[in-house]
């Protein structure tokens, strides 16, 4: 699904709850995920595997990336992440974003995203996440 | 419950655009070289949250279901780890708490986490959370006294 509605940076206030962010964790994507982090060497398969957490956070930051119209050079600072449940690959996820902190300092701005990805199909929470990023204010770094 | 071993991972450009397209964040400060040397970073870093990637593998490699169920984890990004760069994960035990009134009883594990690159560059820290019912009485003592002297 596309999300890229392109929020500007300006609109996002403290406590701006982004219209909610679809996209699906296939299982290729999963085969990538594990081959790149454990250096595994898995193939395409049928079978369905379960999504590590810190795949489906970083997708879902991907898919608020994208949806933002964030300058080129912004700097991830901290990650937190929380486990609820599992969730098995070539499932949708919906992402409900939240910014919990805006503050300009000098030339940058440090933002906190605080987000839930829960499963489309179920509803059920899978996992609790927030982001903090430094976002140059210049489109040029 | 034993003390787990450390784990070290090999980032190389491939493994950074690798991530690029698996989580659609085509930042180019990760993947676009003429781009990056213009950064104060002076070449591609790889993406935060490959890091962190290495932390949950670390930690399901080492706690197994009891992370994958219930895991929690708080990461920072001290310096950029950078295509060609081999980390080192390493943890240990910061507490256990057991309040027999939450969590059914069920100690929480504090871990504390760090990865270092080749240089011995603390690259990135974090601090895990887990519910262990697998905690020996012989670790519970041991950590108890640390935290109380």
């Amino acid at each position: 699904m596309n999300n890229k509605g392109h929020i500007s940076i300006e609109d996002l206030q403290e406590g701006f709850i982004f219209p909610i962010l679809t996209t699906n964790i296939s299982n290729d994507s999963v085969i990538n995920y594990l081959n790149l982090i454990k250096g595994d060497d898995l193939h395409s398969s049928q079978e369905l595997l379960i999504a590590p957490p810190a795949a489906i956070a970083g997708i879902a930051i991907g898919q608020i990336i994208n949806t933002l119209e964030f300058p080129a050079g912004v700097i991830h600072l901290s990650q937190e992440i929380e486990i609820i449940e599992k969730l098995e690959s070539n499932n949708s996820i919906d992402i409900k974003v939240i910014i919990e902190q805006k503050k300009p300092r000098k030339s940058v701005i440090l933002m906190t995203l605080s987000y839930e990805v829960t499963n489309t199909k179920t509803s059920a929470s899978i996992l609790k996440s927030k982001t903090t990023f430094i976002v140059p204010e210049s489109k040029n770094i | 419950m034993k003390q787990p071993s450390n784990i070290s991972y090999n980032i190389s450009q491939q493994t950074i655009n690798n991530y690029a397209i698996v989580s659609g964040d085509h930042n180019p400060i990760h993947i676009d070289e003429s781009f990056a040397q213009k950064s104060e970073f002076k070449g591609t870093i790889a993406h935060g949250m490959i890091l962190v990637g290495y932390f949950f593998d670390y930690m399901s490699r080492s706690f197994g279901q009891e992370w994958d169920e219930s895991g929690k984890l708080k990461s920072k990004f001290r310096n950029p780890a950078r295509p060609n760069d081999t980390v080192i994960v390493s943890g240990s035990i910061q507490s256990i708490a057991q309040n027999p009134a939450e969590n059914e009883g069920i100690p929480i594990i504090k871990y504390r986490l760090e990865l270092r690159n080749q240089l011995d560059e603390l690259l990135s820290t974090g601090l895990a959370e887990f519910k262990s019912k697998n905690v020996s009485s012989e670790i519970r003592i041991k950590t108890t006294e640390e935290n109380s002297g």
